[in-house]
């Protein structure tokens, strides 16, 4: 489960200005669950994430990963996620089969443990066959694919995906939905940020509507439509980011 | 978790990755190698030219008995050219054909006798062989001198000892298996000093900055090994390289002495040789000096943003660096050497120090302060580079 309450974050510029990135957000993540962070570009969701991933520290209030606070436990937290977004890049000098084993290590994995977790990890992720290439030498979709290796290499219980299918062409991002959903039939905590309305549609059972770094609707996809007074996805986002100018169908 | 959690997958995953990188291959061993030996053997013929170039021409005007005497404990031949007049002898001594013109018009039995006879000396300051052709006229014409006096002394009935009150016994102390090719053994820790960094510079970018820009470092920190286990992994594998590289430098010289190539015959007409202390002692000396480098350089590349910005950087820091090495260069002709100053300047002790390692002369009183300036500089460097990696523009600045 990942509980965030009041969290900002609030980043300095060259010039001395404030610049606060995300202001107070709340939301819960639950187990089984796909929770989608939807926003625009700049909206604050990539730093929402990286508050929660422990790579940069809040400003204010408080957030659990797994039970576990992501100021005071940094390394546990981190052991309790899958961090995946299409700027995580791989190791071009390593072939497919040691970046998962050199991950698998970092998590404290050896011998026999570590060998049978990457041959799962690449059998799962239909990666065996190209294994044994160097990652620079991979298409950008067998990349992704040994990525998401990587990112269930430990078997974390919570998921963390920052804009997956960015960039990606529609059979590598169709690879990287399928494996979200997958994730979320084994009962993990999916965090999903998006801004692409058909794959909020598809997977997220839950929603957070960030704009300017507030939280502005959460809810089902229903409940935040009936709110508004939307009928479809992507008025109803309209709707909450922009409410007195809201386009009307 | 263990402190140390995370440093050796770090470290050994580096070194796999460098090993692979075509880049440090040839920065740390292939350019080291090719570019010693060529110089070597580049140095080997000039050295050649000059041992060649051993003959001293003097034009003599008039008498030939002058400029034939040979300088005690010098190897170079003196051969006296006759001309017929003073003119002609300077034009070929701007000619550069000869390395003085002695006139010795006015030195006959008659101004002999009389005692004022006159030789005149024409030299160019600019021929790096003049000073050698003056000294061996000034040596012919006190050897003239003294036979003169000695007529007198016998003319007077006196002992023609006298003529020589005091007498020169020479006894020469160099060391029979002395290293040689001490033209090489001075430009050895400039060239060990200047690939430990060169070597470590050409990659640290990449291994730190590079890591930054294309987002695998986002990947490595989501990971629970702490930041600090990062940077020293990093750390300790660029030292690696820092250390290959000065070690190839000196193992190429070792090499080409070895090979014992025509062209370096004169270089090391008796080998090399170093004895074990002085081997033991100059790698530790090199170890401390690859974590200092080390050290500064993961931390410059963690400050930068990106690659380029931390070129830069590192290119402004090369001339730090490469001055101090360049002055152990010139600083045996200032009888500098072992002056505390030279001792308690970073890099520059570490360059003396090494010099006389490999030259067996060992000024081991510059091992303590090298030692302890570089693992201090490390030190500060290490704790930059942690403190570096814990801030979030690790992640964010690019």
């Amino acid at each position: 489960m990942v509980i965030a309450t009041g969290v900002s974050k609030e980043f300095i510029d060259a010039k001395k200005n404030r610049i606060l990135a995300v202001d107070r957000a709340d939301f819960t993540a639950h187990p089984g669950e796909i929770h989608g962070l939807l926003g625009v570009n700049g909206a604050g969701k990539t730093t929402l994430l990286r508050v929660l991933s422990t790579i940069i520290r809040s400003t204010g209030g408080t957030a659990t990963v797994n039970g576990f606070d992501v100021l005071a436990n940094g390394p546990e937290v981190r052991r309790s996620i899958g961090f995946l977004s299409t700027s995580t890049a791989l190791y071009g000098r390593l072939t497919a089969r040691e970046m998962l084993g050199y991950f698998g290590s970092l998590y404290g994995f050896s011998g026999a443990e570590l060998k049978k977790r990457v041959e799962d990890a690449l059998e799962r992720t239909q990666a065996t066959e190209f294994a044994n290439q160097l990652c620079d030498r991979l298409s950008t979709g067998q990349k992704q694919r040994v990525s998401i290796a990587r990112t269930i290499i430990h078997d974390p219980p919570v998921l963390f995906m920052d804009e997956p299918t960015a960039g990606l062409d529609i059979l590598a991002a169709q690879t990287v939905l399928e494996f979200i959903e997958a994730a979320r039939d084994q009962g993990k905590t999916v965090v999903f940020s998006t801004h692409i309305m058909s794959e909020v549609e598809r997977l997220c059972d839950r929603i957070t509507v960030i704009h300017q770094g507030q939280v502005k609707g959460f809810g089902t996809l229903d409940e935040l439509k009936l709110k508004t007074g939307s009928s479809n996805a992507e008025q109803t986002f309209l709707n909450l980011i922009q409410p007195k100018e809201g386009v009307t169908a | 978790m263990k402190i140390g959690y995370g440093v050796k997958q770090v470290f050994l995953k580096e070194i796999r990755e460098l090993a692979r990188d075509r880049r440090v291959l040839q920065a740390s061993i292939v350019m080291p190698v090719f570019i010693i030996a060529i110089f070597v053997m580049i140095m080997g013929v000039i050295q050649e030219s000059v041992v060649e170039r051993k003959a001293v021409e003097i034009a003599v005007v008039g008498s030939e008995k002058f400029g034939s005497v040979n300088l005690p404990g010098m190897e170079y031949e003196i051969n006296s050219t006759p001309v017929v007049s003073w003119e002609e002898g300077l034009k070929l001594l701007r000619e550069k054909e000869v390395q003085a013109v002695l006139d010795t018009t006015y030195i006959n039995e008659k101004t002999l006798a009389n005692a004022n006879a006159r030789a005149k000396i024409g030299y160019s300051s600019d021929d790096a062989l003049s000073p050698v052709a003056i000294g061996v006229i000034k040596q012919s014409i006190a050897h003239q001198n003294n036979i003169e006096v000695k007529k007198k002394l016998t003319h007077f009935k006196v002992d023609e000892s006298f003529a020589e009150p005091i007498k020169i016994d020479e006894v020469n102390f160099s060391k029979d298996k002395a290293p040689s090719g001490s033209n090489i053994i001075s430009l050895l820790p400039y060239l060990i000093i200047l690939w430990a960094f060169y070597g470590g510079m050409s990659i640290v970018s990449d291994l730190v900055a590079g890591e930054k820009e294309r987002g695998t470092m986002e990947t490595l920190l989501v990971s629970p090994v702490r930041r600090a286990a990062v940077a020293l992994g990093k750390i300790f594998s660029l030292m690696v390289v820092c250390f290959v590289s000065s070690l190839t430098t000196l193992v190429a010289v070792f090499a080409v002495a070895k090979l014992n190539l025509p062209m370096t015959k004169t270089l090391f007409p008796s080998g090399l040789s170093v004895q074990f202390i002085d081997v033991l002692a100059a790698l530790i000396l090199l170890i401390s000096l690859v974590s200092f480098f080390a050290t500064m350089l993961v931390s410059i590349c963690a400050y930068s943003r990106n690659i380029r910005e931390a070129q830069t950087y590192l290119g402004l820091l090369s001339f730090v660096i490469i001055l101090p090495a360049i002055f152990s260069q010139i600083i045996g002709f200032t009888g500098m050497e072992r002056a505390l100053w030279v001792q308690w300047t970073p890099i520059l002790n570490t360059a003396v120090l090494l010099k006389s390692l490999i030259s067996g002369e060992g000024h081991y009183a510059f091992l303590g302060p090298a030692l302890l300036e570089n693992f201090a500089f490390a030190a500060i460097f290490l704790r930059l580079s942690i403190q570096l990696f814990r801030r979030e523009e690790i992640v964010l600045r690019v």
